[in-house]
């Protein structure tokens, strides 16, 4: 028998379609006993029990009638008339076959009545069907569906039988066709059986294989789902199908099936409801007397759903197996973006199990795919969650290692090393673990801290001993030896490092590198000898390596460390241009080894071809210096400021070349140097301006109008400022040099115009936001929203100022205008980060300091401590005499802070103390101290 | 003329004048004998009354079928007449209301933005149809959007689909914060059109670029049967990936629109648009 078999019976529900509708007669005795009975009575027990439904006892009665007296030629009518009944008790109890010739002869007794006929008609189908005889199964049905005399709700069941026996021999397109051409008819006149024939039509389509035309068929039959008597069977189909076509990766097609799928409690919603309503109804109909036929009809829909529904709660991961595939779909066509964003829901909405667990291990690689790093590190969080107390949730360490790999990607290498530090401690045996400890280890190189880095590379080697990494973490250790300048041990390593892992057989896979770093930490140890070997050993053997470069400039050096000049120029000129930074800093070794043996004359050409062939590097002006510097030993002090000139009027309209504001910016110190006077320096700018302004040429007249600026920066700060705010209508921030821009938006900070300044900054912002000095843009707006009373936004810009800034001091001056600023907002404990970390901050201005204890003190007044606000009071005085006025703040606030604990007689001190500081005096809090000691010696009651 | 359909099952036809909370007033046409035809006053109970079956006012359909410059005067002059039925059961006064905020909406003049917005809570608050009822609080997100109050429209937005268990809200939801999620980026980029290189920026940019896209593929993932709204979901997405340069992925939404949306109003532009990725041409989508 096909597999098919099962189905199709549980399309019609045929084995229940039962022999009840027939009504054998009333059984006259009910007795118990049926031993020593009279033919009569033996019937009558018969009928009885068929009319029960006692169909065991109801075909052993008949049967024993019919072989008591089937010869008896009286008794012939009466086994005429009730042989159909013993044909449906044998049916009732499973004797197809037996049945099946006994239907045979009735139908051939002449007075057979009509429901009789219809009644044997129909299951005589349904003997052959059950003896496997399909072809006359099939003929049988043909005739009964051909009788329209026929119990119309049977008919269309033998319909369906007719197609069903199509596919049970095989001919699947046929009973496809037949059902197609069939449909439509049953619609008008059995729109239940038609929803049967759909369900019917859609497994012959995918039996066939003809997928497609099985698609059309979800297509045109979704919109009538909800009123499908089996729409669990057609949606597991609909399942199978989208499975099919993933298979053949018809995605789309796969997609719009697996999507037209309902949940399993929409489905379970829908047929429970559709059970109630058909319950109630046949109540109501069975109350009212209603004919046996659509009472039976009905109860056969019931029987069906109750099947599905008890097949359908059987089933398993039907919701996340019916998701994921979704998700494959996607992620299969490589869109890791729709992939992820169902697996997400599968996440956040759906109960644990094996199935949500492999899909969120599979989100979360969807979502490094397209590098979402947050998301990869909520949807780790997210499955830690649910996950962590399930049993079988294997997974937790694969996804802490990606989280972890989230933040690294990020840059968030704290939080990184965090992350695999805390793997490796909750699993240590799992077989991510030594690469998550690599990894930590690796996180705090990256962070600088040498140490903690090396920490855990003896870690790694403690406790994974063997493993594949620890070659990794023995090269790496001595690059962290070699980054905190203790050359001897890394060498040592390096040398360990090649001695247990490089071989002919297997080289060590950082062999060069490892060969680079022996040669370097010679050098940087003042073996010269020894680094030249090595270095010329390395680049004899490595012409090709990224290495070679910095090799050949290393080797240079030291060659000049051992004298050999001549070598050491040679081999800076091997140094490849390609390698910018080596190549210029070759450069100018080889122009500093002219200088050293007095070959100046080459030095100055040296110098002026670089000039000639890099205009735009950043250390042109360096270049430029030393071109003067040679005129200046040669005694040709104008020639030496000639270059300056010749340079900037070469080069000074090309906006792209940022060194030109250093050369500018040089100026006025060489013509201090010179003697000469800045009045001379003004009277050049200005010429070159106007001449420069003539041929429209803006940005050498914007580069010249700043340049005078640059003469008044040191000594005239006024006079700076005003230059630069005449400088300020003719800046074009996109085109010009962000340095420039940066100046006049400072300078129009400083006289208060806040809206010049803020749209300034914003476009340097918006066109260099990678400008060096781009720090200056977020202390400016800092400053800009501080005065505008926008807090929150203030201290928002200072962070990123902290951020970007290279500059230690102004970090300093900006994290004390931060903690103001958090002490405004009542952030206390962020305020006193900020201010420990500027005590402790070596970079930090003794002026700075003296603020930063002030504030401290401040911050505890307000949080109620003014004992310990006292003593940061007192430290400022005590410490920083020297900046007056914040002294003078800190004897009066200490003073109010012994006062607020009572501590009169120490106030009074305090206020005696400032009262006698007569360099104090022009302070008011030198005032109110005085007033205070006014207080302090009044007699009761008297006032002032 | 109105129908009074009354909970005794008989009906009364009339045109309603007034209801208050406790009565209807309504004018009926009586028949005075031979051949005349008079008018009186009536009034009946409200407890008495089932639902009132609205007819339409003179020129109603007409009103209703204006366009242009017209169409805000008559729907307004419509809407004040019918207000008063705004919360009477099958009263189509919210259809009209809505037909009307989404006219002036469209609109250049931030004052009929306004009167819209002020309309949205009207029906809101008062429509006895919650279908008119949802679309006012959608309609009332999307004028937001058109004020430029993009941070709130988000935040109603989002509130909006955590509360709804209503598919149609949520995919109009989600689609309307899309749209907004692509405004803020344009606005992004033009303000930091080098934001590839300024961290902070960049960050942010991502941020709104792949919410965005999360919500306009949020229809064709989750709601695929809404066929219509799931295609202008991923038409969506295909104009934000043309603004971020990602044309092999905007190519793979239109393939999605031209075959698994084919009956979709956006399936022929879907479909031209990817003739002219086979030409190789690039077109730039607004």
């Amino acid at each position: 028998m096909r597999n098919d078999y099962p189905f199709i019976l549980a399309v019609f529900g045929v084995v229940s379609v039962c022999c009840g509708q027939v009504v054998c007669g009333q059984g006259a005795i009910e007795r118990g006993e049926d031993e020593n009975v009279s033919p009569v009575e033996l019937l009558d027990l018969a009928r009885g029990a068929f009319q029960r439904g006692d169909f065991v006892k109801a075909e052993e009665v008949f049967a024993r009638f019919f072989a008591d007296y089937g010869e008896n030629p009286e008794a012939v009518e009466a086994l005429d008339i009730h042989r159909p009944f013993l044909a449906l008790s044998k049916i009732g109890v499973g004797k197809y076959e037996e049945a099946l010739e006994l239907i045979n002869d009735s139908l051939q007794y002449a007075k057979l009545e009509a429901k009789l006929e219809d009644e044997l008609s129909f299951w005589r189908g349904i003997c052959l069907l059950q003896a496997e005889n399909y072809p006359a199964a099939q003929e049988a049905m043909g005739e009964y569906w051909s009788n329209e005399k026929h119990e119309p709700f049977k008919r269309y069941e033998a319909l369906l039988l007719f197609a069903g026996l199509y596919l049970l021999q095989g001919f699947d397109e046929f009973a496809a066709d037949f059902l197609k051409d069939q449909i439509p008819g049953m619609r008008k006149q059995a729109p239940e059986a038609a929803s049967r024939a759909v369900v019917l039509r859609l497994h012959a389509l995918m039996k066939a294989g003809m997928n497609d035309q099985a698609l059309m068929l979800l297509r045109s039959e979704y919109s009538s789902l909800d009123q499908m008597t089996q729409v669990v069977s057609f949606q597991m189909q609909v399942m199978e199908l989208g499975a099919r076509f993933i298979e053949e990766k018809q995605y789309r097609k796969a997609l719009f099936c697996l999507q037209r799928v309902w949940s399993k409690e929409k489905l379970l919603k829908h047929q429970g409801t559709r059970l109630i309503g058909l319950r109630e109804r046949a109540a109501r109909l069975e109350k009212n007397g209603e004919r046996q036929a659509v009472m039976f009809q009905i109860k056969s829909i019931i029987r069906r759903i109750e099947r599905e529904i008890s097949q359908l709660e059987l089933a398993e991961n039907f919701n996340s197996g019916l998701r994921l595939r979704v998700a494959i779909a996607y992620q299969t066509q490589g869109r890791y973006r729709e992939a992820a964003l169902v697996m997400e829901a599968m996440l956040r909405q759906m109960p644990a199990d094996r199935v949500v667990d492999s899909a969120s291990v599979a989100l979360v690689q969807c979502w490094m795919q397209i590098e979402r790093w947050p998301k990869v590190i909520e949807a780790a969080d997210l499955y830690r969650e649910k996950f962590t107390l399930w049993e079988g949730a294997g997974h937790l360490p694969e996804v802490m290692f990606l989280k972890a790999e989230a933040y690294r990607e990020m840059k968030q290498t704290q939080l990184a090393a965090a992350a695999y530090g805390e793997l490796v401690e909750k699993f240590p045996d799992h077989e991510q673990a030594p690469a998550a400890l690599f990894m930590q280890a690796y996180m705090y190189l990256i962070q600088d801290d040498s140490e903690g880095a090396v920490y855990h590379f003896d870690q790694l080697r403690a406790q994974y001993a063997g493993h594949n990494l620890i070659a990794d973490a023995d090269y790496w250790t001595g690059m962290a030896l070699s980054f905190t300048s203790e050359y001897a041990e890394a060498r040592a390593w390096m040398q360990a490092y090649l001695a247990k892992h490089d071989s002919a057989k297997k080289p060590a896979k950082y062999k060069v590198e490892a060969r680079f770093r022996l040669a370097y930490c010679a050098f940087a140890l003042g073996e010269s000898e020894e680094a030249i070997e090595q270095f010329v050993g390395f680049t004899e053997e490595n012409a090709d390596h990224v290495l070679i470069d910095e090799a050949w400039l290393l080797l240079g050096d030291a060659y000049l460390g051992e004298g050999e000049i001549d070598r050491g120029i040679a081999t800076y000129r091997r140094v490849s241009p390609i390698a910018k930074r080596f190549f210029e800093d070759a450069w100018f070794k080889l122009g500093k080894a002219l200088r050293l043996t007095d070959r100046l004359v080459e030095m100055r050409a040296h110098f002026a071809k670089f000039l000639a062939l890099y205009p735009d590097s950043n250390r042109m002006p360096e270049a430029v210096y030393w071109v003067g510097w040679v005129d200046r030993q040669s005694g040709e002090v104008a020639k030496a400021k000639q270059i300056y000139w010749q340079v900037l009027k070469q080069h000074g309209n090309d906006a792209k070349l940022l060194a030109i504001e250093d050369l500018i910016a040089a100026l006025p110190m060489l013509y201090r140097e010179t003697g000469a006077g800045e009045q001379e320096l003004l009277k050049r700018l200005q010429q070159l301006r106007v001449a420069a302004v003539a041929r429209g040429r803006r940005v050498m007249a914007l580069r010249c109008a700043w340049g005078v600026a640059q003469i008044y920066r040191q000594g005239n700060k006024k006079a700076y400022q005003v230059a630069l705010l005449d400088v300020t209508p003719e800046v074009d921030a996109k085109q010009d040099a962000p340095r420039i821009t940066l100046d006049c938006a400072d300078a129009q900070l400083a006289m208060g115009n806040y809206h010049v300044a803020g749209e300034l900054y914003e476009e340097v912002r918006k066109w260099h936001p990678r400008a060096a000095g781009r720090d200056r843009v977020f202390a400016g707006l800092g400053r800009i929203a501080e005065q505008a009373g926008e807090v929150k936004k203030a201290i928002g810009f200072y962070e990123r100022f902290e951020r970007e800034t290279a500059s230690p001091q102004r970090l300093a001056e900006v994290k004390l205008d931060r903690a103001r600023l958090l002490v405004s907002e009542k952030r206390a404990d962020e305020a006193m980060g900020v201010l420990n970390e500027l005590l402790e901050n070596q970079h930090a201005s003794s002026q700075i300091k003296a603020q930063a204890l002030f504030e401290f003190g401040e911050l505890l007044m307000s949080a109620g401590e003014p004992r310990k606000a006292a003593a940061y009071y007192e430290r400022i005085y005590v410490v920083y005499g020297k900046y007056r006025k914040l002294v003078a703040r800190a004897y009066l606030r200490r003073g109010e802070a012994l006062e607020e604990l009572a501590l009169h007689a120490e106030a009074l001190e305090v206020y005696e103390e400032l009262a006698g500081r007569t360099d104090l005096h022009a302070f008011d809090e030198f005032k109110k101290a005085e007033k205070k000691l006014l207080e302090f010696n009044r007699p009761e009651g008297v006032a002032l | 003329m109105d129908i009074l359909h009354l909970k005794n099952g008989n009906k009364v036809s009339g045109k309603v004048e007034q209801i208050t909370n406790k009565t209807v007033s309504f004018r009926m046409n009586i028949d005075l004998g031979r051949g005349k035809r008079g008018a009186v006053k009536r009034a009946v109970s409200l407890e008495k009354i089932n639902f009132i079956e609205f007819g339409l006012l003179k020129n109603e359909a007409t009103w209703l079928k204006e366009t242009g410059e017209r169409s805000s005067k008559v729907l307004r002059k419509l809407w004040d007449l019918k207000v008063p039925y705004l919360g009477q059961p099958k009263s189509n006064t919210g259809a009209v209301g809505l037909f009307l905020a989404r006219g002036l909406l469209k609109t250049d003049s931030t004052y009929h933005w306004s009167d819209a917005m002020d309309l949205f809570d009207l029906i809101e608050l008062k429509s006895w149809n919650e279908e008119d009822r949802k679309a006012a609080r959608i309609g009332r997100i999307r004028g937001l959007v058109r004020q430029g109050k993009l941070e709130q429209a988000i935040t109603r937005g989002k509130r909006e689909v955590a509360a709804a268990k209503d598919e149609s809200v949520m995919v109009e939801v989600e689609f309307t914060l899309g749209e907004i999620g692509f405004v803020k980026l344009k606005a992004l980029q033009k303000k930091h059109p080098k934001w590839q290189d300024d961290d902070e920026v960049l960050l942010e940019r991502q941020r709104i670029y792949n919410d965005s896209l999360d919500h306009y593929l949020n229809g064709s993932l989750f709601y695929a049967t809404r066929e219509e709204a799931s295609a202008r979901g991923l038409m969506g997405a295909v104009k934000l990936y043309h603004f971020a340069g990602r044309n092999d992925e905007a190519r793979k939404c239109l393939e999605d629109v031209g075959s698994m949306y084919p009956d979709s109003s956006f399936a022929k532009q879907a479909v031209e648009q990817l003739q002219l990725y086979h030409n190789d041409k690039k077109n730039i989508i607004e």
